[in-house]
């Protein structure tokens, strides 16, 4: 019941601030982009370019799973930055205006007050990554061949687990400080050092939930469920479940003092 | 160059053009609603105006990530 209340507090909040419809656009534009510009790169090139007289270059086509995997690249680079600036300051940005504090002074309790904040995200989150495949799907099928739709759409939904694994990282470090830029920069930061170690030690950690991003890729090309997935993206689910934990007892903590 | 190459070229683009000019337009709409809205923004309001009709689909993005004071 409580529960009920704030989270749609929080839905009406990312209605007026029109988060609702400028993230599935912009996800729909970053995954729709590449696609298009790689099929049309050699005719601009041929009708724009000063290329020389006779000069023969082939860019290969990409096959239709590798044109849905550009998607996810551009989804898991500059998507990754804008799930971590729309999250930013949802928490901390309360804590500062003293809005948290108005809140907390009803009987709130602290695990329904983040919850409902990372559902209303995940939520957007979730709707942004599968309009914007639904779009990827469409544009890659006029353009490059038949894919499968619910093999693109059952890979957004383990793609969503990576960015909801994000999203709870965002949401601990806005308990944590105060800046929402900081946030912001901090998660970035978090997730290029976890995806460069992961890099590293690839062969012994197969199961990071950095790693669902390829794994998702995989699933792509040929389709199968291999363990790694299920692995990473549990794995994922139980470290975005456990952190969200950590959340709520570091604003406990804080109550205190 | 041929002018009937560029026009071909042209022809094939534009459905797959128009949906994203209809985005785009989205964007800029609900960003100059905002800014109207809105109590007061991060820097003049003016500015965020011209920023969201005239730097195309960045603009209003760049609008709403940094022109909003929460």
């Amino acid at each position: 019941m409580q529960f009920q209340v704030m989270f749609k507090k929080e839905l009406l909040e990312n209605w007026r601030n029109f988060k609702w419809i400028w993230v599935p656009i912009v996800f729909i534009i970053l995954a729709i982009m590449d696609p298009i510009t790689t099929y049309y790169l050699p005719r601009i090139l041929e009708t724009v370019g000063g290329l020389p007289e006779g000069a023969v270059f082939s860019i290969p086509m990409p096959s239709p799973a590798e044109a849905v995997g550009m998607s996810y690249a551009q989804i898991g680079s500059i998507g990754v930055l804008i799930v971590a600036v729309i999250s930013m300051g949802t928490i901390a940005g309360e804590i500062r205006s003293g809005v948290y504090e108005m809140i907390l002074s009803k009987p709130v309790s602290y695990a329904n007050y983040i919850m409902s904040k990372f559902s209303a995200y995940s939520l957007i989150i979730l709707l942004s990554l599968i309009v914007s495949m639904i779009a990827s799907w469409y544009y890659v099928s006029l353009l490059f061949g038949d894919i499968a739709f619910s093999t693109v759409i059952v890979s957004a939904v383990f793609y969503t687990f990576y960015l909801l694994f994000i999203l709870s990282i965002t949401v601990v470090l806005n308990t944590l400080l105060k800046s929402p830029g900081l946030v912001a920069f901090l998660t970035i930061i978090i997730v290029i050092a976890l995806n460069i170690i992961t890099d590293i030690f690839s062969h012994v950690l197969t199961w990071s939930p950095l790693m669902v991003s390829n794994h998702t890729l995989a699933f792509l090309y040929d389709g199968s469920l291999t363990s790694e997935l299920i692995g990473s993206v549990s794995l994922a689910i139980i470290f975005t479940a456990l952190l969200l934990v950590v959340a709520t007892m570091i604003l406990q903590r804080r109550a205190f003092d | 160059m041929n002018l009937t190459a560029d026009l071909e070229l042209l022809k094939d683009l534009l459905p797959l053009i128009i949906p994203l000019v209809i985005l785009h337009l989205i964007l800029m709409t609900i960003a100059l609603i905002d800014i109207r809205k809105i109590d007061e923004t991060r820097g003049p309001k003016y500015i965020w105006v011209l920023i969201s009709i005239f730097v195309s689909t960045i603009g209003p993005i760049i609008y709403f990530l940094l022109g909003r004071r929460q």
